[in-house]
């Protein structure tokens, strides 16, 4: 660095500074190099080369420092630069719609706190709140005739005008609805991700906050769902189709779906539409299993198991093991309770369980 | 430990962790696929799915193992999406010992530019194995001089000659890029 004279490219090349400043690891380095560009812009292209073949060498990495920049840009937008092309198995209409619905919902899990349009405005106070703690599922019949199971650690606010001139309702975790049909009177439900526009009838949806998806699943009649944020477009949604919107941005959810034997790939990684199949005879599909008491978990990991297990049965899990959060199961429920579930995960993988009231824990044998 | 401070909060342990354990993640990614992008794309996958459950994260013992099993698991997903999953890794799961392909296979095929890819073997072609060595250790793993002697057994001032007489046939070779 200090009274060294560099003519050539290897003379660059073999100094630990000059190394450190073209890989991004010390900010020293990279202060003093940039300087000395400066100084000698004659050398500019044999620096140039050199830092060409260094990046051939180093297996075309990009700087460590100017990684750590993107990442921080990245993380701060939570907005995932793909390079992978968009795959759809569904029709043009929906495929126009979900890109700019995914691209709205791109910003959603960030700006989730400054929505465009406040939703509490359609409920400023809610006429009538209905709750269910852990562990429990209540049945509820509204005010207009609408038919409203909720799952386990949910809640479902009616709006204070409800049945006045429309029917306004706010959910956070899961429900099941029959929807009384009254044209005059729309029912719109609202989560903290989209809002559907009932022009159907039954549907079940599903938006818990500590969840990484929102699902919605139609079964009988047309719903509309909008997102809540700056853009305006809706998607139409079909009986036995299911609309997942993925709040990790990261992820990409490859998901089986039992009765349909198809796969879909959720596109953009923020929204995927599935077509299922009628069930067969009276089983019911996994979305809304849970409304007869059943619990169905299809290829779910244990760290999101966990989370349906705490709710189902009131408990507190703690998983620990980095295998085990890995495990995957797929498996139904009903009349079970935690420790017969634990046993019957136990015979597909290997784990060791205790429970003490309503403590459970959950490690690697 | 870097990781305990992330767990309570501490969202510049978390920069600070990616910083230090970045390359070696990616490396042995390149080592293992020969492909670059893949494995950053991989990295930065197990990187924000940490950030995200950052502080819900359980106390790890070895972090870097643990980090290594998840960075695998993804590959192999990458892969698998891709199609471009090869008979050898075809066979491997998360947790098994990974094949790694010796410094003169992976470094040209990551190489994205085929006229490069050539000129690179050629001139690594006329390199001695001790040479591919130091190039190896320095340019790709990041050692310092004094960590290659060790590994080694050169003195610092033998590797350091060794690596200058690579430099100058690789500059030679590449000298269009």
């Amino acid at each position: 660095m200090s009274g060294k004279t560099y003519n050539n490219i290897e003379d660059f090349l073999i100094d630990n500074t000059f190394q450190s400043y073209c890989a991004g690891r010390d900010e020293q380095c990279t202060a003093y190099w940039e300087k000395y560009i400066d100084a000698h812009p004659e050398q500019q292209d044999t620096i140039d080369r050199a830092k060409r073949l260094f990046h051939i060498l180093s297996g075309q990495k990009k700087p460590i420092n100017q990684q750590v920049k993107k990442l921080k840009e990245t993380l701060a937008r939570n907005h995932h630069v793909e390079k992978r092309k968009v795959r759809f198995g569904v029709p043009t209409w929906a495929k126009v719609a979900a890109i700019l619905f995914a691209v709205a919902i791109a910003y959603m899990w960030f700006t989730r706190n400054e929505p465009d349009r406040d939703t509490t405005a359609y409920i400023s106070t809610a006429a009538s709140i209905y709750q269910t703690n852990k562990g429990e599922k209540k049945k509820f019949e509204l005010p207009d005739g609408t038919k409203v199971t909720l799952n386990a650690a949910s809640r479902l606010e009616l709006g204070a005008l409800f049945n006045h001139k429309d029917r306004h309702v706010r959910l956070i975790g899961e429900a099941y609805f029959e929807v009384e049909k009254n044209k005059e009177k729309p029912f719109v439900l609202h989560t903290s991700d989209f809002d559907i526009r009932v022009i159907g009838t039954s549907f079940n949806v599903k938006s818990y906050p500590d969840e990484t998806s929102s699902e919605a699943f139609l079964v009988e009649g047309i719903i509309e769902m909008r997102s809540n944020y700056k853009n305006e477009n809706a998607i139409i949604i079909k009986p036995n189709q299911r609309v997942t919107i993925s709040r990790e941005s990261l992820s990409e959810k490859a998901r089986k779906d039992e009765a349909s034997k198809q796969t879909f790939k959720t596109a953009l990684k923020e929204i995927a539409i599935q077509d299922i199949e009628e069930p067969i005879d009276d089983v019911p599909l996994p979305d809304i299993a849970w409304k007869d008491n059943r619990l169905e978990v299809v290829d779910r990991d244990f760290v999101s198991l966990e989370r349906v297990l705490e709710r189902w049965y009131d408990v507190d899990i703690t998983l620990r093991g980095d295998e085990i959060m890995g495990y995957r199961f797929t498996a139904t429920f009903s009349k079970e309770n935690i420790e017969q579930v634990l046993q019957a995960l136990q015979k597909v993988k290997p784990f060791k369980y205790e429970i003490h009231g309503k403590n459970v824990t959950i490690y690697q044998q | 430990m870097l990781w305990e401070r992330m767990r309570n909060g501490d969202d510049d342990a978390f920069f600070d962790l990616y910083a230090s354990l970045y390359a070696e993640l990616v490396n042995f990614g390149i080592r293992t696929c020969g492909n670059a992008d893949l494995s950053g794309e991989a990295t930065d996958h197990v990187f924000a799915a940490i950030w995200d459950k950052r502080q819900h994260l359980d106390r790890v013992d070895n972090v870097q193992s643990y980090l290594m099993t998840f960075l695998k698991r993804r590959i192999l997903r990458l892969l698998e999406k891709q199609e471009k999953i090869n008979t050898a890794l075809r066979q491997v799961k998360a947790d098994d010992d990974w094949m790694e392909m010796p410094y003169d296979e992976f470094i040209i095929r990551v190489q994205t530019n085929e006229i490069i890819q050539l000129r690179l073997k050629e001139a690594l072609g006329k390199l001695s194995f001790r040479q591919k060595q130091l190039v190896h250790l320095k340019f790709f793993e990041g050692m310092t001089y004094e960590q290659m002697a060790k590994m080694t057994h050169m003195s610092i001032k033998t590797a350091y000659n060794t690596l200058y007489d690579a430099l100058k046939v690789l500059r030679e070779e590449l000298k269009d890029f």
